[in-house]
């Protein structure tokens, strides 16, 4: 075992924010030849593997490209106070492919959360036994993604059947002895995604045995081929089934509403959030659904690349309104690229902030050179419909910035931030918890699950930002006020109200 | 650029060359043509010289053969000078020749020698048409600091360039600062409005886009801006002209276009409108 404790580990103080190094480099495979999959990794998972109530750190990991010896994906479990411990080769999850991302659930309703890994060549499936051990049941549950270059996943119940059904985001085509090489300002660099082939993503229905049936076809969801970046699930339409949000790579976005009986309707243009409002394509990359005006709706807000801003999108119920110009997050974030991306309330005022973990999607030894490297930025929302830059994040070293989950890892009752950066050891960013509001965490475990807390919504679901995964407690700033309602409503249409005392995290259930 | 520097330092290079005296008073009397002739024949039969070579090099670059020119500046080059005046001169053969990009970087050295206004102008001309516009705007900037009686054009230079490298932020302060020169200026009019629009939002921009329009109603581009703002703020009726006049030149025109439609309950119209912007952009992906 190797501890990793923080004390060793630190690296700067970025105002109050503590920086801490975690785990292995994460191995991307760029060479001169710039593989375009080298651009892709660093997704995150955040779970309680051993459900001991602290949250532990799965990163997946990459390796040599076209193809060659994989670099190992790390586990790191929580041991509390900002100790953590590597049990991935006793946890078995070392993994076999060059991975990209992560979803963390618990498909089998045994109580024990597993983890499910996006790689270049296809999905692995690791099922939690309960004791610290993972196994491969990719076979076993009949999980086959053809193959494809699959980045991130959304665990949801899309039938309200208690079981969860799985939609995996798949990317491009990518055929290594087909890769051009492509210039950028006269150097070898990442070729545009325009020179690849789009894919289909992918739909699995939970048999509830423990296998999945392959419904992306009869579901609709297999028509509609994209360059899938992310995934955000939600009930954006208020009708009790969940919906899908996908961001793709220089086109237009998919909203994939829930028609129930299985089906799924492409209307992301009927909406208004296919594109920007502008008409200009963007390259959609994270995405995070959350309620950042607390009027009781999911809005939408995903990265992008630099000049194309983070588009935010404010649901009003029928359809979206574009608010990336009157939020002011268009001048804020037009010079910006970015990736992870993540609603939280990182000064608990009770109104969620945006974060993002920023860099280009060319290499930093490409055309743009050192430029490619940006550092993380979080904006405050300054509950006025208006974001304003956050403080303490302007002088973190640049970098390669790409997976973004905000997460209360010692219960202090403030949100930190794990982030993933190419070529690079992961961060961890140590909330100051300095004069930051109360507090509530609320953990109702099942996904789909809409919690209120005062006037704030939230809905659990997993999948988060990029490539990424976030399942324990949602956290909710209070402000100033020194107590909270409570009401949740489960998927199959239970509720449960409680009024409880501020600063303090609690569990309910049906 | 003009001539006469360019006289005066191939006197300089060839007054003490007795062999080269007929070729030095041909420059001076501006007959190129004899000058080139008689410089090739030096470098041919009596040395290979690179003072020789560089003389060749203004021969050809005053008598406008801007390709011939630059090999022979490339020539003279290789004996590798410290920086000094040829730079400029070659700098500026390359980008006549068209070859910005390459201009840039001689420029660059004749910057190390003499960061004046002329060579920070010449420098930023190159990296505009290098589209390497940051740097454009910057040595506008920094020929604009040095500048007695050109700053206003240089600044103007500046911001566009600014505006052109998507850097709204930066461009912001400085088309503020000529507003009221320029504001009887369709295009200035036209750049500012769409940047006040992209880092204030529709209404900050909206007043300068329709006085832009105003005054040239040609300016497709500047019709396109206008009815993205429109949209923006709502009034779709308003957009949808200058929006459709534009749209054949910016085919992302038409999924704002589609929305204005909607929004006057021109269902069919707005239908016809995102498809037709669909295929465009799945054509282009």
């Amino acid at each position: 075992m190797k501890w990793l404790s923080l004390n060793l580990f630190l690296l700067t103080l970025a105002g109050n924010w503590t920086v801490a190094l975690l785990g292995p480099v994460l191995v991307t495979g760029e060479s001169i030849k710039k593989p375009l999959p080298a651009t892709t990794p660093g997704g995150i998972a955040v779970f309680d593997y051993n459900n001991d109530g602290r949250l532990d750190l799965f990163f997946p990991n990459g390796g040599a490209l076209p193809t060659g010896p994989k670099a190992p994906n790390t586990l790191l479990r929580n041991d509390g106070d900002f100790r953590f411990t590597n049990v991935t080769a006793e946890a078995g999850l070392t993994g076999r492919h060059y991975d990209l991302g992560a979803a963390a659930a618990d498909y089998n309703n045994d109580g024990h959360p597993d983890l499910l890994a996006l790689g270049l060549r296809g999905i692995t499936l690791y099922r939690n036994e309960g004791n610290g051990k993972f196994t491969d049941a990719t076979a076993a549950a009949k999980l086959d993604n053809q193959g494809r270059w699959s980045v991130a996943a959304a665990w949801f119940d899309m039938d309200n059947d208690g079981d969860l059904d799985l939609f995996v985001v798949n990317y491009v085509q990518w055929n290594p002895a087909a890769e051009k090489v492509c210039l950028v300002a006269g150097k070898p660099d990442f070729c545009h995604p325009r020179n690849y082939l789009p894919e289909p993503n992918a739909l699995f229905r939970n048999n509830g045995d423990g296998t999945f049936t392959d419904v992306s076809a009869p579901s609709g969801i297999a028509a509609h081929k994209g360059k899938g970046m992310s995934v955000a699930a939600a009930d954006f339409d208020a009708d009790g089934l969940i919906d899908l949000y996908v961001t793709n790579d220089r086109t237009f976005a998919f909203y994939f509403r829930n028609l129930g009986q299985g089906k799924f309707e492409e209307c992301a243009f009927d909406r208004g959030i296919a594109v920007p409002q502008d008409g200009n394509p963007v390259s959609g990359m994270g995405v995070s659904a959350e309620d950042y005006d607390n009027d009781g709706r999911p809005d939408l807000v995903y990265t992008a690349l630099r000049d194309e801003t983070f588009p935010l999108y404010r649901n009003l119920g029928k359809e979206f309104e574009e608010s990336t110009g009157k939020s002011r997050l268009a001048p804020l974030t037009r010079a910006m690229a970015g990736w992870g991306i993540a609603f939280a309330d990182l000064d608990n005022d009770g109104w969620k902030d945006i974060l993002a973990a920023r860099s280009d999607a060319l290499s930093a030894t490409g055309g743009h050179g050192a430029k490619a490297k940006e550092p993380p930025s979080w904006f405050r929302n300054q509950g006025n419909g208006t974001f304003a830059p956050g403080d303490g994040w302007a002088k973190l070293e640049p970098a390669m910035y790409r997976g973004l989950v905000a997460a209360d890892l010692n219960g202090d009752g403030c949100l930190d931030v794990i982030l993933t950066a190419l070529q690079a050891a992961p961060r961890l960013l140590r909330s100051p918890c300095q004069g930051a509001g109360n507090w509530l965490q609320v953990d109702v475990r099942e996904l789909g699950a809409r919690v209120r807390v005062g006037q704030q919504t939230r809905w659990v679901s997993s999948a988060t930002g990029y490539a990424s995964s976030y399942l324990g407690p949602l956290h909710f700033g209070l402000g100033s006020a020194t107590r909270a309602d409570v009401e949740v409503t489960w998927p199959d249409g239970r509720s449960k109200r409680i009024a409880t005392e501020a600063n303090r995290a609690i569990q309910l259930k049906p | 650029m003009k001539l006469f520097p360019l006289l005066f330092l191939a006197v300089l290079l060839t007054a003490q060359e007795d062999p080269a005296a007929a070729a030095a008073r041909a420059m001076r009397e501006g007959r190129f043509a004899d000058a080139e002739r008689l410089y090739r024949a030096l470098i041919k039969e009596v040395s290979n010289e690179p003072r020789l070579q560089l003389n060749l090099a203004l021969a050809l670059h005053s008598g406008k053969k801007y390709a011939e020119a630059n090999a022979a500046f490339a020539q003279f080059l290789k004996t590798n000078p410290p920086p000094g005046p040829v730079h400029l001169v070659a700098g500026l053969s390359l980008l006549k020749a068209g070859r910005a990009c390459d201009a840039a970087a001689t420029l660059e050295k004749a910057k190390r020698w003499q960061a004046s206004e002329q060579v920070l102008t010449e420098l930023a001309d190159a990296y505009s048409a290098c589209k390497r516009y940051p740097q454009s705007g910057s040595a506008y900037v920094e020929a604009a600091s040095k500048a007695t009686a050109n700053a206003g054009r240089l600044k103007r230079a500046a911001a566009r360039a600014y505006w052109l490298a998507r850097d709204y932020p930066t461009a912001r302060p400085l088309f503020t600062a000529l507003s009221s020169t320029f504001s009887n200026d369709a295009e200035f009019l036209y750049e500012f409005g769409d940047t006040l629009a992209r880092t204030e939002g529709a209404a900050a921009g909206l007043p300068l886009l329709e006085r832009s329009v105003e005054l040239a109603p040609e300016l497709t581009p500047a019709r396109g801006a206008l009815g993205r703002a429109l949209v923006e703020a709502g009034r779709h009726a308003e957009a949808i002209p200058h929006l459709t006049a534009a749209a054949p030149a910016d085919s992302t025109l038409l999924l704002p276009l589609s929305r204005a439609y909607k929004a006057t309950g021109r269902v069919e119209d707005a239908a016809r409108a995102e498809q037709q912007y669909r295929k465009s952009l799945t054509s282009q992906n």
